[in-house]
């Protein structure tokens, strides 16, 4: 964190009306785009960052210099839409392992990568639940497995189980993404 | 060859700089809560240091009049039975007026208070009497004017010399 960073934090925690402002306006798309990863809907998105921004100004004086700041703001929008999942659906995370009929697939199997954000954010929404919140706390956000866990209330060794299982789910996924668009290529050249 | 870590570094590095704008109301409504909480906690505090305020000035001014109230002095038993015997002369009295006079035109206070008087007087002198010296003589008793003096410069010192003296007696015992 550089100086002014930490001075304006410092200012938040006297309760500065434009500190609070200011770190808002600068911190709030990177929040906001979190909370829509984790979230069905916009709507809820929203809810969800409101709710965490309030849990930011209210805890800010726990926060401590030597950590980074918007990792702690990360955690902070993932804890509230887990809760907010939570307290929409009541969905055990631990169901969808044996819902789950993922297709074992090599990670060797894919040479190259060459997918788009979207498509990747498209095939990583196709995962079940459970396996979509391990996967995207642990790849995307960098939790611990201790951390997983410990959020979503389900054994260290589940977390990394789901985890693995996410990840050839997901390459499933994008290997018959990347045969579609083959195809429809081969065919767009065919004519 | 693609590994777990590459994979994950690969997804990781796509997701790094997503960002999306939030729409305008959802910041109005955070500075709207964040302000009303603001008010919540100062009407607490303020509750909060009246309500102590309050039961410390209260505190005060109990133990204020604890402290100013007046307490009873017990009498001496002594002093309760001479009013007691005081006022039982008096009703003594007062009834014996009562059936003297007979016929109303003055009161029995009026009668009582007199004769208590009378009886202070009687124990004063009896007193007197009793502390009084047995044997005073009288010395050097005569006045200017029965001398036959006349007025002259040297007046004052003899009006002093003139002065009555009064000899108290007392004891003497001699040692041998």
């Amino acid at each position: 964190m550089d100086a002014a960073e930490i001075h304006i934090i410092e200012l938040c925690k006297k309760g500065d009306s434009s500190a609070q402002r200011a770190v808002y306006a600068r911190y709030s798309p990177m929040m906001f785009s979190v909370a829509l990863r984790y979230t069905n809907t916009r709507i809820d998105a929203e809810d969800v960052l409101q709710e965490s921004w309030i849990k930011v100004f209210r805890h800010i004086k726990s926060f401590g210099e030597h950590n980074s700041f918007e990792g702690w703001l990360r955690r902070i929008v993932v804890n509230t839409a887990i809760t907010h999942y939570r307290r929409n659906q009541k969905h055990q995370f631990q169901f969808d392992i044996d819902d789950v009929h993922a297709t074992p697939r090599d990670i060797e199997a894919f040479k190259e990568l060459d997918f788009t954000k979207d498509e990747l954010a498209h095939a990583i929404e196709q995962l079940p639940k459970g396996y979509g919140m391990v996967f995207k706390m642990y790849v995307i956000d960098g939790f611990k497995h201790k951390e997983i866990a410990e959020e979503l209330g389900i054994d260290l060794n589940t977390s990394k189980s789901q985890l693995s299982r996410a990840r050839k789910y997901l390459q499933d996924v994008l290997h018959t993404m990347s045969k579609r668009a083959q195809k429809e290529t081969d065919s767009g050249l065919q004519p | 060859m693609m590994k777990e870590d590459n994979f994950d570094q690969y997804v990781r590095a796509q997701f790094a700089s997503e960002a999306a704008a939030p729409p305008s109301h959802v910041e109005t409504a955070i500075f709207n809560e964040l302000a009303a909480g603001a008010r919540r906690t100062k009407l607490y505090r303020l509750g909060l240091g009246v309500l102590i305020v309050g039961i410390g000035s209260a505190g005060f001014f109990l133990n204020q009049e604890s402290v100013t109230t007046a307490i009873p002095v017990q009498q001496s038993p002594v002093q309760v039975e001479e009013v007691q015997q005081v006022k039982a002369q008096e009703v003594e009295v007062a009834a014996s007026d009562e059936q003297t006079i007979g016929d109303g035109t003055e009161t029995a206070v009026s009668t009582v208070q007199p004769r208590f008087e009378e009886e202070e007087a009687k124990i004063a002198n009896e007193l007197f009497e009793t502390e009084r010296p047995q044997r005073m003589e009288r010395a050097g008793a005569k006045s200017m004017n029965e001398l036959g003096t006349e007025p002259s410069s040297q007046a004052p010192a003899l009006q002093v010399e003139s002065v009555e003296t009064w000899v108290m007696p007392a004891n003497v015992t001699v040692k041998e």
